[in-house]
Parts: C-alpha cells; structure tokens; sequence
C-alpha cells in the first residue's frame, strides 16, 4: 500500500526555520526585498517543539541538498535561555554548531542562527516593526493611546510590544494585525536600520563566504 | 535482540548499518535501497552458524529457487547474495545484541583448491593405499558460513576468536550441511511479502502454541481485526495439514479464504507466539490491509511481540503504515519504537533513524519520512 506524498520538501538550497505561520510570510517578504534567491522558509511549532522540529528537518530526506540552514526565533524574556535552546537542539540534531549569532558554522549546510529583536536583548519581532516605523505619526498616536490607558489605571497588556503593532496596524486602511501579514502588504520599510541585522542574516545564509563577528550590528 | 547491526557485500548492500533498533522497527526507503536484504541479512546473521539459510533466504525471493539446477547452472545459486554478483569479497554481517553479545558472521564461497581438504573430511578414504578420496563427478559448488565466538564489548574485537566454520554442498548427494551448525542465539522468522509454501509451517507452529495452550491468544489477537472469526482449527485435508477459519457458519472455511491480510496476520502471530525472546522480520508489514485496520494491527503485533518479548524489524513503503504505527506507539510507554530510513547518497546507503518524538515533529511538519 502506498500513497503520493505532497508534504513538504526541501528543494532550494537555503532553509529559514521561524517560529509559526505568520514569521514566515515576514521572512520571506524580507528575503525578497533583499533579491536573494533559493530559500526557502518553514515555520517550526515554537520554542516547545523546536528541538524536534528541527531534529526532523535534519532527517529529512533531501536534507544534504542545502547548502545552509537559518535559524531565527524570539528571545522574549530570556535571551540566554533561546540561545541556549538553538545551541542545545543543534547539537541534539548532530548539526555543526556557530560560534555565535550571526556567524557561520563550518561545513555543510552552514548553520547560521540570530534572537529577535536582537542576540541578548529581550522581545521579540514586534519590537523590530515598532524600531522601523519609530519616527512615524502613527506610532506617536500609538504611544500616546497608551500612556492614556495607563493614566486612566487601565492595565497594560502582557505584551505591550505586540498590542503597539496591532494598534499601528489598526491605523491602515487595509487592516491586519500581525508582523508578516502587515509585511505582505508592505506596511513595513525593510531599508530600516531596524532590520539590518536580519538582512545580514538573510545574506550570510546566501553567501555563507561573507562572515562576519558575532555581535555585529 | 538487536541493537545495532551492519552489512557488508550482500545482494545490494556494499556497506549499510542500522543502529538505534529498538522493540518494534519499520525500515523504510525507496525501491532497491535494500531493504528487504536487510531482513535477509538479519535472518542469515540470526541463525548463528548456518549456512543453509543462505539459500533459505533465495527461496524468500520465490523466483530464485528454480535456479539450483546442480551441474547445470554455470553460477552457483548463491551468487546474487554477493554484491555485484563478485564473490571474491566475502558477506560480513556484525550485531551487537541486548545479551551484551557482539556477533559477526563470515560468508564465502570456498575455493577449489580448499575443496580437497574438504571432502577429506566428509568421507573416508575410498582406496586406504593411496588416501585418495572420491571427488563428484560433476564440480560441487561449496558455501562456508563462518561464525566467530560471540564477544562481550566492542573492544575485544581486536583479540583473535575462536571461530566456528560451517559448509554448504551441493553435490551429487544432494545440498547438505556439514559439520552440524550449533545452535542459534535466539529463534528468528521471516515473513515474505511473497506467501508461499508455508502451509505445513504455519499448521507445525499453530500446533505449537495449541499444545502449550496458548492459542488462545492468537484468537484474541485476530478476532481484533476480524471480529467475525470464532475459533480457528489445524485440520488435515487431502494428507496436508492446514489452517481453518470458523466464522459461524455450518463448514469451517480455510482461513486464506478469509483474505489475504487475515492470512498474514495469522502468520506474523503465530511466528511472534513461536519466537519467545527472538526476532521476527516482516516484509512489508501492511500488504493486504486496508488503511483503517493498520492501528489494528500494530495493536495486535505490538501486544503480541511484547507478550513473547519479541523484537520485530519490519518494511513497508506505506506513509499510512507509518502515521499508524505512530499513533499507537504514542500510546504505549512500555514499547519502543524507531523508524529507520535508508537512502542512497552517493552511490552509498545511510540509514537515519527516528524515535517517536522527531518522527511525530515530522509527521506533524508534513516533512517525508519514507
């Protein structure tokens, strides 16, 4: 008994693991604004199911057809703990291991990992969107709505940084509510200094030659 | 039982090892990876010292054994275990086993220049005067299986053993093996995808658990995919021994007329019932088995292998065997389970191998696993 398997595969030669459905769309219009060609990019189920997640990417079949594999995921509120989660699932899944964020490994495919918003500092990819569009008007209204909140004793949501994209998001006219929605519509400006250190990552997966320091900004 | 194993030189195998085996094992991979020449490797290796499963395992490919056409055939019948048909390189099979057993067992075809001392042990001298021995008239082809004394770690592997030789012939008399191999380690049954002559095999086994009173067992087990099936009964028709099915009606029916995944399953559980603490090698697990029954059966067979304490290596191309087997491995702490994948990379086989935990991230992933 057999069946036509139609899942996913591995068929460029880099790969982009994020975290969740939305991550991906980001990434990718991130990826094409760069004009880099051959990703691919997949969403893994968090940080709960990642060292599996990638434990069967690196299984897969058509695995030794890439020439590098990425790596990006939240540092919410312990940028020590993600890294050491990458750090730990990499080895778990025998893969070679970078010295660092933001730096090659040896071999092939090249690893090269990055924590958003930044390696060892708190949040996540909100706080990337919210730098980006830093100096809009839209934001000072966004700032300004919460400080109103806040001074009418409504407390503040549990995750500030993604209620502030959403309340920007809420000024366009073609609504939408999360960061890779909101870049398919082009809501974001990637020639942001906000989004350099992704860019850097995107083009050290393309070109794994263009080493560069972990740290670098 | 396995726990890890390795090939060299047989059929299409130049070099292959699996490690992680676990209680239950599917082997997957596209056409002609070997896999079902693992199983054969794993039956011939099980047997201990011998030989004559060799040729046992031709016959597991049903067209083979048509060719043994003694001073007939210009190869002898053995000549496609050895890879690319070269026997100048002999098959090496190498296991380590739960026993804390480290095996290898050795595969050559032996050389016309040995074949002199050989029959100098098989018979007597014909004329006492001048110690010659009669040679066959038409050329013998001869097999040697050697099997070294099992070790207890892998680094003893450097210290010479003591090693147990036995031969193949094919002559004139007949195939026949000399000296009388030693007992195997452990019992092992293959179960081909091709279902042939195995009618007095299954009755001999059935009988088997029937006199332990353990038959009721299997009911049980088959009765979980066919609930239909009231009791099944050796009987004897036309002098041959066979297995019948009662499922309520007023004559007792054969039990392959129930169908071609029942019959098998009837096998597979009646070798898993027999092989107390062994191996049994399936190829092709869900051949004849609608989808919806595959949970069923890896119920049964995992209830059945763990009741015997029964390892089970199995193959299948089937990614509905795979989700099912998972699924119903989830469930149960007390067994293990691994996938293990060959592929062909550069003209060489690597097998990967998958615990429950990465082979459900994939299966959740929608990654290919086979």
């Amino acid at each position: 008994m057999t069946s036509t398997y139609e899942g996913r595969r591995i068929d460029q030669p880099h790969l982009v693991l994020v975290e969740g459905e939305d991550d991906v769309s980001f990434f990718q219009e991130l990826i094409a604004f760069l004009q880099l060609p051959g990703f691919q990019v997949w969403d893994t189920k968090g940080k709960y199911g990642f060292r599996a997640d990638l434990s069967a990417v690196a299984k897969d079949p058509h695995f030794h057809i890439l020439d590098s594999l990425g790596i990006a995921r939240d540092n919410d509120d312990d940028p020590a703990g993600t890294e050491r989660s990458i750090r730990g699932a990499l080895a778990d899944a025998g893969l070679s291991l970078p010295s660092g964020p933001l730096a090659s490994s040896p071999g092939t495919p090249t690893i090269v990992y990055t924590t958003l918003p930044r390696p060892g500092i708190t949040g996540e990819i909100e706080d990337l969107c919210l730098e980006a569009v830093a100096d809009s008007p839209e934001l000072t209204c966004v700032h300004a709505y919460f400080a109103c909140l806040s001074q009418q004793g409504v407390p503040s949501p549990h995750d500030l940084s993604k209620a502030k994209v959403q309340t920007f998001l809420a000024s366009k006219a073609d609504l939408t509510s999360r960061p890779g929605q909101a870049a398919r519509k082009g809501y974001w400006s990637w020639s942001s200094p906000a989004f350099d250190q992704l860019a850097r990552f995107a083009r050290l997966l393309a070109d794994p030659s263009a080493q560069g320091n972990p740290g670098d900004k | 039982m396995y726990l890890s194993f390795s090939v060299s030189n047989f059929r299409g195998i130049h070099s292959l090892s699996i490690s992680h085996l676990s209680d239950l094992n599917l082997v997957v991979g596209k056409n002609n990876v070997g896999k079902t020449a693992l199983l054969e490797a794993l039956f011939v290796h099980s047997g201990g010292g011998n030989p004559s499963l060799a040729l046992a395992v031709q016959g597991f490919r049903a067209t083979e054994l048509g060719r043994i056409e003694l001073g007939l055939a210009s190869t002898p019948p053995w000549e496609s275990l050895f890879a690319d048909l070269d026997m100048t390189h002999p098959i090496i099979f190498e296991s380590e086993e739960r026993e804390n057993r480290f095996r290898v067992t050795q595969i050559q075809p032996v050389l016309d220049a040995d074949l002199s001392k050989l029959y100098a042990r098989l018979q007597k001298p014909a004329d006492p005067q001048t110690q010659s021995w009669p040679r066959p008239a038409l050329p013998p082809s001869v097999l040697t299986l050697i099997s070294e004394e099992p070790r207890r770690s892998r680094q003893s592997a450097q210290k010479p053993r003591r090693r147990a030789q036995s031969y193949l012939i094919l002559d004139e008399q007949g195939p026949r093996v000399f000296p009388f191999p030693a007992t195997p380690p452990f019992q092992t049954f293959f179960v081909s995808d091709t279902a042939h002559a195995t009618i007095n095999e299954d009755s001999e086994l059935y009988g088997r658990l029937a006199r332990g009173k353990t038959e009721h067992l299997l009911l049980d087990s088959l009765r979980k995919i066919e609930p239909h099936l009231k009791d099944v009964r050796e009987v004897s028709s036309g002098g041959q021994p066979m297995l019948m099915a009662d499922i309520g009606l007023d004559r007792l029916i054969p039990l392959s007329v129930m169908g071609g995944g029942i019959l098998r399953l009837s096998r597979l559980l009646i070798r898993i019932a027999n092989a107390e603490n062994g191996v049994v090698l399936v190829d092709e697990i869900d051949n004849g088995f609608h989808h919806s029954a595959l949970p069923s059966l890896w119920r049964v067979v995992s209830q059945s292998a763990t009741r015997s304490n029964v390892q089970i290596i199995a193959t299948t191309h089937s990614l509905e065997c795979i989700k099912a087997a998972h699924q119903v491995f989830l469930e149960q702490f007390d067994t293990t389970f691994e996938l293990h994948r060959i592929d062909r990379r550069n003209g060489k086989l690597v097998c990967t191998s998958y615990d429950t935990e990465i082979l459900g991230a994939a299966i959740d992933s929608e990654l290919e696993v086979r």
